[in-house]
């Protein structure tokens, strides 16, 4: 039972990790249209830029923090500025495989400016080592802070949606963008503000990563990437508590998976591989959408087609 | 109130509105008639800013607001009720209305705003939560014109409010009109097809036709006329 | 009246001929001797380099007909499919293992990869037509990575490092003749797609794609068009993925990877939706540029300051690529259809220049 819960609240600790990279993809996706394939590079180059601080200038781990996410706050702006805008008005397809020409930029302009990131180097945390205990189950830290991290942000985000005037405003935006320049809403001012929001969350969840497993190198986001993307449509792609729910089952099912399959093996075929978890995992993942088309919590709607 | 001289509007290459005159006055109903595809769309826009004028000039009160942005026209109270109503479809009916006071301080005095909006409309007071996907077509226009109605408008234009509703409908959402109208002392202005509609509540009305307007008068006067009642009142 | 133009009886302007059937057939055949001189040209500019780099440019084909068949189901079907490289994946494999384990002949192969991608299509296709947009691009991804793990495990489990081809034939090792292999397939492959797309069934994806009620409104049964561009697109992956193992002389399960399927609809993007023009643009400019990229000098320095320029080429691939959809966000073949126009215009004038010439009396 204990290994049970172990192996369980592990698993909701990645899968909030994919969970927060859902969010932010959903919410770019939900104000712009736009699938972002360079999410997990804006995630690694800030969390680069972190690394970067602590082991130039050395500074303490709080103010690296403060200084990578206002980096990610400018950097999520600067891209709307000179990337999101020009694109808007194309296709779908285009804007997704713009992102993805954005992504080959981002981390080519990085290694330039931080080549000794093209390899893994040491990401320290003061939260690396410590653990507590809750009942009978011990928990890193670094989980602890990652779960609170994630509620925070997931709270924050959805009162700021809900409560203030700014935030109906961006989800009126991203539902109907012609009706709320005539309500006199500042579009062009709440995409930025959305490009900023949705960078500082992927520098969050990237920082939150590289501390829990000490590592990192400018292309360490790309394989959780996927993962998010898939937590995001299973959430479907339209809601945030779905992304973040989303990216959780998929964390937990993999976790979950690990221990279930562990030792067994079916013939010569050794079933406690990853290779059969992922099969597993995406699998499933498709049996759920042919039987949700919209995902979990997406609604049916007749619009976006 | 508002004056319309030489107005010419149009997207790209095609201008709709060929110099165009009309003046609303002060706390009046005017109707801007016309068939279908004849710019009633294109100058309402024109009027708030959506689409930018190419000549002629547009006042409102003492200013030229030609080259006024959306957002200010608004904050001067020049409120629009868009053709198809375009709600804030996943958002709820009062997030809805809050939208439409945008422009306007909130504390308070929004709490009484919308309170006093609902008045007009008790169906949506009892709808508050639901999202606005879910109204029927009649509640969805209420909703569009209690949401203009947010901003504080002075004069309240509305593209046809009658399309795609059913006739007893049509004569509700006229109603609201029309209270609006004499209780606030809004000046109103509605494009309509539905010309006898729009000719038994307005004051004034005018006939648009190739880009420019082609009749005027008060609406009793319309109504009688042979070319009017030919086109658009069946004979 | 011994003009010829004004003596036949549809009197065709002067350019119908540009357009017409034999003209298509001409310019075909031009580009077919064109391409099938190009190992003689790099014979004469890189010497006993020539076949290194002949082999790099064969993958260019193979990468075309992988785009035909994303354009197929993605630019004229409407399905935003990411799932081709699962194809890709499988036939390569399938094609090393008749060959290698089963040892059967290379064609076999081959058709073995085709018929059962075509099964596998149809397979997907079905569950698919449930799903629509990003919903539909993201659950074929998954279902790419499925088969990426699952070849993986095949390998793992067999203990294999590389699935090689152990018994291609001889003359398909020989860059030249491999090279001549392929353009031979790509030709029939591009007119295999322009015949489909010309057809009945063409016509009706184009009708479905520009509008699904009014398509079904004239009898056109969407599910077996929909499947049937399914098929036949996971055919020709499948094809493709059988000559990209015979052209790396093994199979290896990142031809399934995310990457890969996202560069096969890269290709069409950027080449153009709906266009077997842009399906060919899309895979030169996928395929081709980085090979330019590799020719640029690897260090530049101007005074004090020296670039390296080696890592710095997914960075400008990835900039044109960016500026290519910015600037052509319809895709690149815009760019052939103005010269086509520019042809076309500057032929006429000068026919008709000619032409009026020749009537003066
Ligand atoms: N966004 C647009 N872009 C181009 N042409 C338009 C646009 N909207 C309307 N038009 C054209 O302008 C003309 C007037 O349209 P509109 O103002 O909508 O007429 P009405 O509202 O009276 O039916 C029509 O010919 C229509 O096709
Ligand atoms: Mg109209």
């Amino acid at each position: 039972m204990v290994a049970f819960l172990q192996v369980a609240l592990a698993g909701v600790v990645t899968g909030s990790i994919y969970g927060l990279l859902a969010l932010g993809i959903v919410l770019i996706y939900r104000t712009t249209g736009v699938l972002n394939f360079a999410y997990g590079a804006i995630g690694a180059v800030c969390t680069g830029f972190m690394a970067i601080l602590m082991m130039g200038p050395r500074l303490p781990f709080g103010l690296a923090l403060l200084g990578a996410l206002i980096f990610s706050a400018l950097l999520g702006m600067g891209l709307e500025r000179s990337f999101a805008r020009p694109v808007l008005r194309a296709p779908v397809f285009t804007k997704a495989i713009a992102t993805l020409a954005l992504a080959l930029i981002l981390e080519t302009v990085a290694q330039q400016i931080w080549p000794q990131l093209s390899q893994a180097v040491h990401f320290s945390s003061p939260f690396a080592t410590a653990s507590v205990r809750v009942g009978g189950v011990y928990i890193a830290l670094i989980d602890v802070v990652i779960l609170l991290v994630t509620a925070g942000v997931m709270v924050a985000l959805q009162l700021f949606l809900t409560r203030t005037k700014l935030g109906i405003a961006m989800r009126a935006t991203a539902d109907n963008q012609d009706a709320a320049r005539l309500m006199g809403a500042p579009v062009g001012n709440i995409s930025l503000l959305t490009w900023g929001l949705s960078a500082v969350i992927a520098a969050l969840a990237g920082i939150l990563l590289a501390s829990r497993t000490g590592l990192m190198n400018l292309s360490f986001l790309d394989p959780v990437l996927i993962l998010a993307f898939i937590g995001a449509v299973l959430g479907g792609l339209e809601s945030l508590p779905g992304a973040l729910i989303g990216g959780i089952v998929i964390g937990l099912l993999d976790n979950l998976l690990a221990l279930i399959l562990a030792g067994h093996s079916l013939g010569p075929l050794d079933i406690s591989d990853p290779g059969i978890r992922q099969a597993l995992i995406f699998g499933g993942f498709v049996l759920v959408l042919l039987f949700r088309p919209q995902g979990l919590l997406g609604q049916a709607t007749l619009r976006r087609v | 109130m508002l004056r319309i001289e030489g107005l010419r509007s149009g997207y790209g290459p095609l201008e709709v509105l060929h110099g165009l005159n009309l003046t609303i006055e002060e706390g009046s109903f005017v109707a801007i008639l016309g068939a279908n595809g004849a710019g009633k769309s294109t100058l309402m826009r024109t009027l708030v800013g959506l689409v930018v004028p190419r000549g002629g000039h547009i006042t409102f009160g003492d200013r030229i607001i030609d080259h006024v942005s959306p957002e200010r026209r608004l904050r001067a109270g020049l409120a629009l009720v868009p053709e198809g109503r375009e709600l804030f479809r996943s958002l709820s009916v009062r997030e809805n209305l809050l939208m439409g006071a945008f422009t306007r301080p909130g504390g308070r005095s929004m709490e009484e705003d919308l309170a006093r909006i609902l008045d007009y409309f008790p169906r949506l007071k009892q709808r508050l939560t639901a999202a606005a996907a879910s109204l029927s077509g009649g509640e969805g226009q209420m909703l569009a014109i209690g949401r203009a109605m947010m901003a504080h408008p002075r004069v309240l234009l509305l593209d046809e409010p009658s399309h795609g509703l059913a006739p007893t409908i049509v004569d509700t959402v006229f109603a609201v009109i029309s209270q609006l109208h004499q209780r606030d002392g809004l000046t109103v202005v509605v494009a309509e097809q539905n010309a006898k509609k729009a000719l038994s509540v307005a004051q004034h009305a005018y006939v648009l036709q190739g880009g420019t307007i082609a009749l005027s008068g008060t609406a009793a006067e319309l109504s009688q006329t042979a070319a009017v009642r030919e086109l658009y009142l069946g004979g | 009246m011994s003009d010829p133009a004004s003596a036949s009886p549809r009197s065709a302007p002067p350019s119908a001929w540009l357009r017409s059937r034999w003209a298509g057939w001409f310019i075909a055949g031009v580009g077919v001797v064109a391409l099938l001189l190009v190992p003689s040209t790099y014979d004469a500019l890189y010497g006993f380099q020539a076949g290194f780099q002949l082999h790099r440019i064969s993958l260019i084909g193979i990468y075309i007909i992988a785009a035909l068949a994303q354009n197929v189901l993605t630019g004229y079907a409407a399905q935003p499919s990411l799932g081709n490289a699962a194809f890709f994946g499988v036939g390569a494999y399938l094609l090393a293992w008749t060959n290698t384990d089963l040892h059967q002949p290379y064609w076999l192969g081959i058709v073995i990869a085709m018929v059962v991608c075509a099964l596998l299509g149809l397979i997907v296709g079905g569950p698919a037509l449930r799903i629509s947009g990003t919903y539909l691009a993201i659950a074929t991804l998954g279902l790419v990575l499925v088969t990426q793990s699952l070849l993986d495990l095949w390998d793992k489990t067999n203990g294999r490092q590389s699935y090689d081809l152990t018994q291609l034939p001889l003359s398909l090792g020989d860059d030249h003749t491999l090279y001549v292999f392929i353009v031979v397939i790509v030709v029939a492959v591009l007119f295999f797609v322009r015949n489909i797309l010309q057809s009945r069934v063409g016509r009706a994806w184009v009708a479905i794609r520009d509008n699904e009620a009014a398509a079904e409104a004239f009898g056109i049964n969407l599910t077996t068009y929909k499947l049937l561009a399914f098929v036949i697109s996971a055919l020709l992956t499948g094809l493709a993925g059988a000559l990209y193992a015979t052209w790396a002389t093994t199979a290896s399960s990142s031809s399934s990877s995310a990457d890969q399927t996202i560069a096969f609809l890269a290709m069409i993007v950027v080449g153009g939706l709906g266009s077997i023009v842009g399906s060919v643009i899309g895979a030169i400019f996928v395929g081709f540029l980085p090979l330019l990229l590799q020719q640029l000098p690897a260090i530049v320095s101007a005074g004090p300051i020296r670039i390296q320029v080696t890592t710095l080429q997914s960075g400008i691939f990835g900039l044109l690529l960016l500026l290519a959809l910015i600037f052509f966000p319809e895709g690149l073949r815009g760019i052939v259809d103005r010269a086509g126009l520019l042809m076309r215009r500057l032929l006429n004038r000068h026919i008709a220049t000619g032409a009026s010439e020749g009537v003066e009396r």
